[in-house]
């Protein structure tokens, strides 16, 4: 009778199946664990790790590690992905400057068009002149009040006002006459004086129609229609606002630039092709498939890819003692998406959405070092260590143990950093692939849509989900149930969505609405898993085609997200095929398929 | 400007206690209200403590929100929470801002819109129970880390 145990590192997590072996060759199994990942893995760092989740499952078996006969360790397939995103347009507003920020509580009403000047300066003006009146910090509301009636008085046109300060109701609350006003402009100082400005406020709950359109910019500046061509940019920019000012200058001009974002060349073993990123996720995506089976990948020196590309290279040169030569990438994943950037020229931080594309990169590698570790572990423990095997076969042998499956049966593990297939077909011939585009693609696509500029925050909205808070003791779930409260909830979750993670509530700091923050999320996850699902079957498929593999099994960490295997479930279903997260020995549900392939590769060997 | 002696005219209520230079706080107070649209009316105070002061405002307001106000001390109350634990409380100086933000928070709670934070603290000030909270989570996040 012996003890043995699988053992499967992970990039995340480091898992082990615990099992008792009689003489006739009868298998029992006694116990799984999971720990995280001590490391990188491939390295001798990832011994602390093992030894503990092997403690853990011997525990739990009432074991110690003297019990331990065998310990099989996985074959690790060092696989590497990075990604990184290239926008391909930006909106530059070069002279003219724009005040777009669409604060909370603006006063007055209308459009008003004039010539900026400060509030100090207006008393000393003709009677006659169309102006704006700029308003700094520090200055009272009752008094900016008083100067400006006093203004009316000598017949000085104020047509509209430009404050610093919160104070945009209190002033318009006080003036003989109704006149649009913005407030909370943080660079008032910033604003330029003498130059010609027009100011809007729409009534609340509606959005301004002159400023945000070109034409309208053009009827009140005089423009010519080479000039409106210019302004484009602006309007486009304040589209939705319900307040807005826009300022001349003389040297006015915006441009809404198309960067160059570079061009990536895929080699493939018979032909070669060269992409502009510019041209969007779709012609990236139609490239990759025209070269397959991929070679290499390399971007241009200086733009983002180009960089992320080489990036990916070295890590993956020093993690085996490879040289860089030898490292190549065999594929790339596309994905459209948007980012905010801040508007230059915009005086109170202004952001406008900026289409960009999203690149995921693999380089996989054959040699890792698990001799060493191997070895290490046998040093450290006294216990005989084996190398077991390629991953891909341990893993579809684990997944086998899944109630209802037979073969032709597929693997989908969809980690981190990438997305791995591997099949069984009928006459045991096993296959494997890598394809980049996974969990932390997701995270990136959600970090920037929504303008967080937060990786932690972005990962608890991919993985939890979300409510709106909408009294003291109540939240609104996301299917639209409530959820009652005892304690009043503390005041920092107060009318926000928030992220259910476990015991805690997470406030997102954006001003977008749940529905917004679960569509970006969702449709994130079906850009990149949808996506990489049917590419990773339709390469393992024997014939090309999905269609002739019968079962397909979720398993690793992104199976477990509650919407994912859903959302793949749903979309293979057109093929008529089943697909479900896997149940590893009807007991450990995605988790633990390639430690358990290990324990059963023993059985099979005969040993 | 808007001052509403109406009883029955949905406003919240502004409980204080006269001092030297109430007024001047009362002002910077309603300007925060004014801003954000609330109705708001002014009660002077028998009570002592911030607390109850707060809490009597919320109750006489048909909005169900009070703000208390004595010298130093301004607390926002909900006719709905505990009279010993207001929604907010802050010791001021002679801080407008401060004062600004009650009054604009008063009005964000009647319309169910985010609480603004002012640049110098964070939404409340941290009691030890709270504390003891952020700092069980983090080390407890430390120790179980989450897989993936």
């Amino acid at each position: 009778m012996r003890i043995i145990a699988g053992v499967d590192v992970g990039n995340s997590t480091t898992e082990v199946c615990l099992a008792k072996i009689t003489a006739d060759g009868r298998k029992t199994y006694l116990a799984s664990s999971i720990v995280k990942t001590t490391g990188v893995k491939g390295t001798t760092a990832n011994l602390p790790g093992i030894i503990n989740a092997l403690k853990d499952a011997l525990n739990m078996a009432g074991l110690s590690l003297k019990d331990l006969s065998e310990v099989r360790l996985n074959e690790a397939t060092p696989v590497i992905g990075d990604l990184a995103m290239e926008t391909i347009t930006e909106t530059i507003i070069t002279e003219s400057t724009m005040i777009g920020h669409n604060p909370s509580t603006p006063g007055g009403l209308g459009l008003g068009v004039g010539k900026t000047v400060r509030l100090h300066d207006l008393n000393s003006l003709n009677s006659g002149e169309s102006v704006i009146c700029v308003i700094g910090f520090g200055t009272d509301f009752e008094k900016a009040a008083n100067i400006i009636n006093q203004a009316f008085k000598k017949n000085i046109l104020v047509q509209g006002a430009i404050v610093g300060q919160d104070d945009a109701v209190l002033i318009a609350n006080r003036l003989y006459k109704k006149i649009p006003i913005v407030d909370e402009v943080t660079h008032i100082d910033k604003v330029p004086i003498g130059m010609y400005a027009a100011v809007e406020v729409a009534e609340p709950g509606k959005t301004i129609k002159t400023l945000c359109n070109p034409y309208g910019l053009a009827t009140v500046f005089q423009l010519t229609s080479d000039e409106t061509k210019l302004v484009v940019p602006i309007a486009r920019a304040l589209i939705g606002n319900r307040s807005a000012v826009v300022i001349r200058t003389p040297q006015g001009d915006v441009k809404a630039r198309t960067i160059p974002a570079g061009i990536i060349t895929i080699t493939g073993t018979r032909n070669k092709v060269d992409v502009d990123i510019d041209a969007g996720a779709d012609i990236v995506m139609e490239a990759v498939e025209r070269v397959q089976p991929i070679q290499d990948v390399y971007g241009e020196a200086g733009t983002n890819v180009g960089g992320m590309l080489e990036r990916v290279r070295e890590v993956m040169a020093e993690l085996t003692n490879q040289s860089i030569q030898g490292m190549k990438i065999q594929d790339v994943l596309a994905v459209d998406t948007f980012v905010p950037q801040k508007v230059q020229g915009g005086l109170a931080g202004e952001f406008a959405l900026e289409n960009a594309v999203a690149l995921a990169a693999m380089v996989k590698t054959n040699r890792l070092p698990m001799q060493q570790i191997a070895d290490s572990l046998t040093n450290e423990l006294g216990v005989k260590v084996v190398i077991a095997g390629v991953e891909a076969n341990m893993a579809v042998r684990g997944a086998l143990t899944t109630p209802g499956t037979a073969k032709p049966l597929a693997i989908l593990d969809m980690g981190g950093g990438s997305t791995d297939a591997a099949i069984i077909t009928n006459d045991e011939k096993i296959s494997a692939i890598h394809l980049a585009g996974a969990g932390d693609m997701v995270t990136m696509l959600i970090n920037s849509e929504l303008g967080l500029d937060n990786i932690d925050l972005s990962e608890d909205i991919k993985k939890y989900p979300l409510a709106k808070v909408e009294s003291m003791y109540h939240i609104r779930m996301e299917d639209g149930s409530v959820k009652f409260f005892e304690q009043p909830l503390p005041p920092q979750v107060f009318a926000r969505v928030i992220i259910l993670k476990e015991e805690d509530m997470i406030p997102i700091p954006s001003h977008h609405p749940l529905e917004k923050i679960r569509m970006v999320r969702r449709e994130a996850k079906k850009r990149v898993f949808i996506t990489n699902a049917k590419r990773a079957l339709a390469r393992v498929a024997p014939t090309g085609n999905i269609r002739h593999i019968e079962f397909v099994v979720m398993v690793g960490g992104s199976a477990l997200d509650y919407e994912v295997a859903d959302m793949i479930a749903d979309s293979l279903a057109e093929y008529g095929i089943v697909c479900g997260r896997g149940n590893i020995r009807g007991s450990e549900g995605p988790r633990n398929a390639v430690a358990t392939g290990l324990v059963l590769s023993h059985k099979v060997s005969g040993e | 400007m808007l001052l509403s002696s109406d009883k029955n005219r949905p406003s919240v209520v502004i409980g204080y206690k006269n001092y030297d230079g109430c007024y001047d706080n009362l002002r910077e107070i309603d300007a925060g209200l004014e801003e954000e649209g609330i109705p708001y009316m002014h009660l002077e105070s028998s009570q002592n403590d911030i607390d109850q002061i707060g809490y009597e405002s919320a109750c006489q307001s048909i909005l169900g929100v009070g703000i208390g106000l004595s010298e130093g001390e301004v607390c926002i109350h909900y006719n709905r929470l505990s009279p010993e634990r207001p929604l907010f409380k802050k010791h001021f100086i002679k801080n407008n801002h401060e004062l600004r933000f009650m009054g604009c928070n008063a009005a964000r709670l009647v319309k169910g819109t985010p609480f603004k934070v002012s640049e110098c603290n964070t939404v409340q000030e941290n009691t030890e129970e709270e504390l003891a909270r952020l700092i069980g989570n983090l080390v407890r996040a430390m120790i179980n880390q989450d897989y993936d």
